[in-house]
Parts: structure tokens; sequence; C-alpha cells
């Protein structure tokens, strides 16, 4: 019933919306934009990296490559309904590359993989299309809050809730502080376009349980020359299209799996004399209570740029700004994993350093997110349960087995960074580079992206790449 | 060199079709002479939910499975010296695997499938305004029954033996830029109108690439006949799997492909006697085998009482009364085809008056008693034109005896397991006397140029796509008065 009503409201949403504005146009007027074309050949290289179990390959010295191309058509009809979409593919390798000798030929050789790139339409209201103060955005489109984040951040549509991983890359390596939303966005716009607020319904496609939707909110408020403010929440997994995946009630688990079941933990002394020095605390279960994919993501953020203040002088648009942005991933605790809401806040921070006009931008990010849990979406993934995975043994479901909340995979991936610079040549040409050690997860054999991020490990791994990117 | 007495294979045909074609036009082509239309863009998005379905091959459900897929396609038309028209799209599509299995994560992340939309060109013989003749070539959406939405069409979008029905596919819902209720024909369709346009007849070689054996080609005439204001009547032939490719795989000369005789009886008792493998213990005609290849018949009618209503508040879609018949085989067969009755699907539709607010919204009803679950199991997995028949429930009696066991525990352990398989053959027959009935109600609505959405609730032969990119064999909405899903479908583009 649910997922009746969700796809019936916003359609008869946008049904009157757009009819309560519809001029009856007597000819067809379409524009017409050329077609634009943009190539991306990316060439890097995984320094130091490796996986975890079940995907526990050391792919350091790992070279990356990717080449890509991309077509988009954009076109106005009657100068009110923009549509815009794009197609295109990626030549990619997968990781690990498999062994030598062995029977991994086939892992080795280039893979192609087309999608679509966005496939939207934007209706403006108003008596002038032009200077819309309302619009409504549909379909598959890319959406960016923070127009500052290059690799870190962007945190509250780009993450899980509850568990809280983050995920950087995927498909394209460089400039993907964002997120690609299905549904729809509308768009309001006051105080002279200072004040942009928008109201989202984007459906999930990148983590379990699928197809539901978040209905979202980001305000951004260009307070004062040189400062902007943003802040978002998002009810994540709030519209279930099946609530009993979304709020699964799973008490048997399959060990088989490393599926501990989604029952609450109770952290409890152990009265046990002959352990209890060693061992203070068990955990039992409460069958009748269960974790959740459901929960509000907070966003805040903030940019300055004190050249609004100082002056240009020989500094470039981009120089000097700093920018930074925390979330809430689940504002809700619950009990012995997501007990503690302080672990559960990635920060990010970044400053463009000054070029001087020789490079568009050169900007360093670094975020800190001191979750105590590893950023593993296996238990999602595999045994679409709403817990972290933090352990690959599990010879009892009744116990936080070989929880070790100190140990180096733990608080060893506390801290992100990521140096980001771009240059365009000439028109029609612009080079990227990059160098992080972000959330990264590589692409299997079977199209299947890594648990864990493989850049992992504070001050050891980490990549590069650079891009040369052709279009018109 | 041998000479061969074979007919030309069709991969030679066309390009001499073609040559042909360019010396009767005169001279080359001239590059000035090429008019490009702007590029058709076109992107849909599809969000619905089996409400209730199931599968019986294999067993699954999909009760609240929800439905998702994201489309983007681009078409570029030209036409040559006014006389040649050529149409090519590309594109593809997300989509999600079904059904989701836990512990299967590769069931759940977005998969895209991309594809051509259209690949054809049309020579247009005579005057290039008004040809006497035109023909068209290569893979292009071919449709007769205009009124169609999701129903219907089986003249081509059917097998003959089997007659197993599909609709959906790659695309569920009809819509500007693409029709379900419509066939992808991959080879040649020749137009002649006559009558002023009134009457038109479609000579088609269709290549088969839905149901195997592939390749063949099904040489078919469809006639339309605007008989009177209002009033359209229209035919057709098939001659399915007429022209084979490789004729062995037409009837194939295999133990499961015998022509049925019937069931073993007991003379004495007149039981039906039981066999120790998967099925009943059959007769058969050992000289005689099954074969894809048959005949197919259909005839379709459309009224609009609004011909004779003058000036009305109706839209133009409303009111309009349409039906479709067909004949899946006009040769009966032995056992698995012994009465015509029962390999005739019909369709009714009626577009309900939507006075305007709705471009048009329409049902649809269909009925099809056939003797057999609509399967396409035999002919892809076994390349058999045969339906699957029941399976004895000794059989799963047969392998549960365990080492070491008791003899008391292995007759406890062999009366389950024959009465969970009873309980399937139950179900099987029940699926396949409950399975006749299918509806579809369907509206769509531009809201501004360019557009448009689309809804969709029916119960009908859906066979969502597995992990390993291969169609349900069974519709998952089958049982009458239970299973049915809804799709909603917001589609814009140029």
């Amino acid at each position: 019933m649910n997922s009746v009503l969700q796809s019936v409201f916003f359609r008869v949403l946008l049904l009157a919306a757009c009819s309560a504005t519809l001029p009856r146009a007597e000819v067809p007027a379409i524009k017409r934009k050329k077609l634009a074309m943009t190539s991306q050949l990316d060439f890097g290289q995984i320094v130091s990296g490796h996986g975890i179990q079940p995907q526990a390959d050391d792919v350091s010295s790992q070279f990356l490559q990717r080449t890509s191309v991309w077509l988009t058509q954009e076109a106005l009809v009657q100068d009110r309904l923009q549509v815009k979409i794009g197609v295109g593919g990626i030549f990619w390798y997968s990781l690990p590359e498999g062994n030598v000798g062995g029977e991994d030929a086939h892992k080795l050789g280039t893979k192609f993989g087309p999608g679509i790139s966005q496939a939207q339409a934007t209706y403006f209201f108003g008596a002038d299309p032009a200077h819309a103060a309302l619009k409504l955005q549909m379909g598959l489109f890319p959406y960016k809050y923070n127009p500052e984040a290059k690799n870190l951040g962007e945190y509250l549509l780009r993450s899980g809730t509850y568990p809280g991983v983050l995920r950087t890359g995927g498909w394209n390596f460089i400039s993907t502080a964002g997120y690609m939303v299905q549904g729809l966005r509308l768009n309001y716009s006051t105080w002279g376009g200072r004040f942009q607020s928008d109201f989202l319904l984007p459906m999930e496609r990148d983590l379990p349980p699928m197809h539901d939707i978040s209905p979202t909110y980001v305000g951004s408020l260009a307070a004062l020359p040189g400062v902007e403010l943003g802040g978002g929440v998002c009810w994540n997994h709030g519209i279930p299209v099946k609530p009993s995946k979304t709020s699964p009630h799973d008490i048997q688990g399959d060990l088989q799996y490393a599926n501990p079941g989604n029952a609450y933990f109770v952290k409890t002394p152990n009265e046990d004399p002959a352990t209890k020095d060693s061992i203070p605390y068990i955990f039992l279960r409460d069958t009748t209570h269960f974790y959740t994919f459901q929960g509000i993501k907070l966003m805040a953020r903030l940019t300055l740029d004190p050249k609004a203040w100082l002056g240009a002088g020989p500094f470039a648009a981009q120089d000097l700004k700093l920018y930074g942005e925390a979330a809430v991933l689940g504002w809700k605790n619950y009990p012995v994993l997501y007990e503690n809401r302080s672990q559960r806040i990635p920060i990010t921070v970044g400053f463009n350093l000054p070029t001087f006009g020789f490079l568009e931008a050169l900007s360093l990010e670094v975020e800190h997110y001191g979750s105590k849990f590893p950023d593993n979406f296996y238990q999602v993934y595999n045994n679409e349960l709403p817990i972290p995975h933090w352990s690959e043994n599990w010879p009892s479901k009744d116990t936080v087995a070989n929880y070790a909340p100190n140990s180096s995979a733990i608080r060893g991936d506390d801290w992100k960074w990521s140096v980001y610079a771009r240059k365009q040549i000439i028109g029609g040409i612009r080079l990227y580079a990059q160098a992080a050690s972000d959330h990264m997860r590589p692409y299997e054999y079977n199209v299947f992206p890594f648990y864990a991020p493989v850049t992992n490990r504070n001050g050891k791994d980490w990549y590069y790449v650079c891009r040369l990117e052709l279009g018109l | 060199m041998a000479i061969s007495n074979r007919s030309l294979p069709l991969s030679m045909l066309i390009p001499l079709l073609a040559a042909a074609l360019a010396s009767a036009s005169g001279n080359a082509a001239d590059q000035d002479s090429v008019q490009s239309k702007p590029l058709a863009i076109s992107a849909s998005l599809d969000f619905g939910q089996i409400v209730h379905g199931s599968s019986s091959n294999p067993p699954a459900e999909f009760n609240g499975q929800f439905l998702e897929r994201t489309g983007v396609w681009l078409t570029q038309q030209a036409t040559v010296k006014e006389r040649l028209q050529l149409t090519m799209g590309v594109g593809g599509m997300f989509w999600y695997a079904l059904p989701e299995q836990k512990a299967q994560p590769r069931s759940l992340i977005t998969r895209f499938g991309p594809g051509i939309s259209q690949a054809y060109a049309i020579y247009s013989f005579g005057d290039a305004a008004t040809p006497w003749a035109k023909l068209q070539m290569g893979f292009f959406p071919y449709k007769y029954n205009p009124d169609a939405k999701n129903l219907g069409e089986y003249l081509l979008r059917s097998g003959t033996y089997p007659g197993a029905l599909m609709t959906g596919g790659w695309n569920i819902v009809s819509s500007a830029f693409s029709s379900s209720a419509s066939y992808m024909v991959q080879g040649l369709r020749l137009n002649v109108p006559m009558w002023d346009g009134r009457f038109q007849s479609d000579f088609l070689l269709p290549m088969e690439r839905d149901l195997p054996p592939m390749y063949d080609l099904s040489p078919s005439y469809v006639a339309t006949l605007n008989l009177f204001r209002g009033f359209d009547v229209g035919a057709g032939v098939s001659w399915n799997h007429g022209i084979p490719v490789k004729p062995s795989k037409e009837s194939a000369h295999v133990e499961g492909n015998r022509v049925i005789l019937g069931r073993t009886i007991n003379p004495d008792t007149g039981d039906v006697v039981k066999g120790t493998g998967s099925y009943y213990l059959y007769t058969y005609d050992s000289t005689s085998y099954y074969t894809f290849q048959g005949i197919k018949l259909a005839g379709r009618f459309t009224l609009d009482p609004k011909a004779y209503m003058g000036e009305t508040f109706f839209g133009p879609q409303d009111l309009k009364i349409y039906g479709e018949v067909a004949l899946l085989g006009w040769k009966n067969y032995p056992y698995l085809y012994e009465k015509r009755s029962h390999r005739i699907p019909a369709m009714m539709g009626f577009n309900l008056p939507a006075f305007g607010l709705l471009d048009v919204i329409s049902v649809e009803v269909e009925h099809y008693a056939s003797d057999f679950e609509n399967t396409i199991y035999e002919p892809y997995q076994n390349q058999t034109p045969i339906w699957s028949l029941e399976e004895d429930p000794a059989l799963a009696a047969r392998d549960v005896y365990r080492p070491g066991a008791t003899p008391e525990e292995d007759a406890a352990a062999v009366a389950n397991a024959y009465a969970a398989a009873q309980a399937k053959a139950a179900d099987t027959r029940a699926r396949i006397s409950g399975d006749d009935w299918k509806w579809t109600l369907y509206a769509r609505k531009q809201v501004v140029q360019g557009l448009s959405i689309y809804a969709q609730a029916a119960s009908d032969h859906m066979r969502p796509i597995d992990l390993d990119l291969k169609p349900f064999w069974v519709p998952i909405t089958n049982r009458n008065g239970k299973d049915w899903y809804y799709l909603i479908r917001l589609e814009f583009g140029i």
C-alpha cells in the first residue's frame, strides 16, 4: 500500500503542478543545443591498498585505467521544459586481476560498461521561465549541494545511515563529490537567489534496500559576501517500498553467511566467575527489537571566501576558499551498534590553495570519521541487514564476536585525505589530477564493488589518478 | 566448387535487393540530397510493483516486489533523395534482476542493458510522396493493431507449437516512443496500399529472435481494411518457422519430442500406468515428432462509434471498441495439440471515455483456454516444440532414501516427499486451469509537449529477467483473480 500511495502521490503532484501553469501553446517550439560529447581517459595507480575478506586481495601497485565517452543532448521545449539525456560508456578493468597461470585469464580483458549519464527534465514555473523561482527537476540527474567539494563530503545522500557507510568514486574516479538522484527535486529560490531550497525525493539505487524513497531537504544561504551556509536533513529510507526489507526482523540469522540476525544486542555484565575478569561483558539478544535501515541524516556546511573582503588581487576565482561539511548519519541511537552519535559524524574540511591562475583549482581535503566499525557494507548487500560488518569469524550470533573497537582495522581508518588539481589547457581539453586515501571501492569481475574501501589504512594506503578530458 | 540447389540464403538476399534498388533509382546518391532530422531523444522512468505474483518454474514469490527501470534512447532519422528513409536508434536501460535473493548481492545491484531500439530503412517505390509500395528492411517495430495497448498482437508475438504468449519483456508499458503491444521484426516488410490507402497489405519476412529455434523465417501476410467510417477490420496469416535455417531443429528427432498418443492405461484396471521416470508412462508414435512449424491466423476489428455521433465532448480515442482473435497452429497433433479451440487467444478492449482529461484510458481482457501452463521452458531448455508435461509425484520419492536410515524413517521420508510432490502437481494443475483470463488497465496523459505520464495495471504474460539475463519460463502474474502488477511511467523526450 505504501508503494501505491507513494507512486500515486508524487505523480499526482507532478501532474497538478504542471497542469496548473501550462499555457496552451499553439505552435510547438523546440530549441536544441548542439550534441555535447565528452571523453575521459583516466590513468593512475593504487600505490598501496588492499581489500578485506572476502575480497582480501592486495591491490598495491595496481594500475588504474578507464576510458569513457558520453554524448549528451539538451533541448528546451516552449522555453519551459528543459530535457537533457546522456548516454555513453566506459572501458574498464576489474580488480583484482587474477592469478598468473591460473584460470583467471578472463579477468584481465578490457571490459565495457555502457550507461546513462543522465535522463532528466526540468520544468520552469512562473510567468518568466528564464528567471523561474520554482523549478521541478525529474528523472536521473546529478545533484550537488556543496559546490566546493571535489572528492570527500556530500554525505547527506551518498552514505548509509544504519550502518553509516561512506562512498566516494564508483564508476567515476575524479570530481565525484555528488549524488545521482533518481526521483524528483523541487527547487525554490528566494531573496534574489541567495536562499535556495531543494526538496528532494530520491529513490535508493546504490545501497539496499533498493527503491525506497528518502525525502530530503537541503537549504543554501549566501549569508554575506564570501560566506555561504548550507544545511540539510534526509529521512533515509523514509518511504519504503517493502517495509519488511527496510526494517527486517531477522531473528534466526545464518552463520554460514556471517549473518547474526538484526535483533538488538544487549550489553550485559558477565556473571561467570571463571571468565568475567577477562570478559567483563557479554552480549545477549533482544528479539523483540530490531535495527532498521530507516533513519534521519543531518548535514551542515560552510564556505568562506576571504577574497570577498580582501579583494581578488592576484588570486584566481577558486583560490583561498575554505570549506567544510559535517553530517550526522543517523540521529537516533540504538543499543551497542549505534550507541554514540559522535561516532557517526564524518567531518570534511577543504582548502583551495592559491594557484594565481596557473591552475583552475588546487584543493586539499581532509576528513575524519570516528566510526567504531569498519566502513564495510557486506551485511547490507549480502544479508540485507542494517548492521555493520566487524568480523570475519562468527562463532555465535549471541555475542559481538571478535569485536575489537581499538584494533587498527577500526581506529586506523578514521582519517582520509584528497589532493585535487584541475587545469584547462585550451577550450575542449582539460587535465585533472587526484591523489587520495578515500572510500574508493573498485569493481570486481562480476561488476560488484568491493565491500570495503581499498585505500583504508591511515598513512599507508593511497592512490593517484590523472585524467585527460576532451569535449565540447 | 559445388553448386547447391538450395535457395539463396538471406545473408545474400538483402545486399542483392539493396543493389537492385540502388540501380533502379538511377545515379549514385548525391550527398546534397540527404536530409537529416534533428536527433530524437527520449527517456523513460518506470516505477511499479508486482502486488501479487509467483513463478512455478523456477519456484519464486514476488509479492510486493518493486519494479523499476530507467531507459534512454537516441534516434536519428534521415531521408536520402526523398525516397530512402533511414532510422537508427540506440540506448539502454538501468534495470534490476528478479528475484532479489538473500546472500546473493549480485541480485541487488543496478544493472545496465544497452540495446538497439531500431535500425531500418524504408524504400518508397514510385512517386516518393504517394508510393505504390514501400519496402522496409532491418530491425523495426511492427504493429498491426493500432489500438492494442498491452494484450493482443498474437500473430507474431507468440509461439505456435507450443502456443506461448508474451507481453512486456524489456518494455512493459506502451508509450509514444515504444509500444509494448507490438513485435520487433528483424527482416523485411513490403507494404502495398490500395484503395486510397484504405486497404493495406503487409508482406513480412521476419526472422525469429525471441523463441527458439532462432533465425528461422516466418513468411507472414497482414491485411487491414478501413471498411467504412469508424470501422476497421484486419486479418493475417503467418507460416511460423516456415523457412528454417536448420530443418533438423524444427522437429528434433529425439526421445523427448516423440508424438504422444496418450497416457498408458492398464487394460485390466483402467488406471493410468505410472512410470519410473519424471513423467507418467506415455504411449508414443516413435515415427513421428512434434514440430515448431505451423500456421497461425489472426483476425481483428476496431469500431469507433464517434464516427456517427458528430461533434462531441469525447476525446479522439474515447469509446473505441477493439478485439482480436488468433489461432496458434491450424493443424492438430495428438495429445498436446488436439483441440484447435484450446489454441485460440481472444482479446477485447474498450477505451473508456476520458473527455480529454486523459489521452486514453483502456480496459483489455483476454481469454486463452490452453490445456497447459503458458511456459517457454521446453523450447528454450530442450529446444522441443512441446508444452511441459505434468510430473509424476512418485519421482520425488525416488531419491529420499538415506544410508543408515531405518525402514520407518525411509517410509516417513518417502511419504513426506510424495505428499510434497502431490501438492506441487496439484498446484500446477490449479495454475493451468486458473490462468485463462488476463486483463489490463492502461492510461496515458500528455502533461506538456515533451512530457507524458503512463499508468498500467495488469495481470498478463509478463516474464521478468533473472540474474542470468534469461526470462522466467512462466508469466509471474498468472493466477486469475490473484496476481497483478502496476507500473507508472514518466516519459520525456523530443
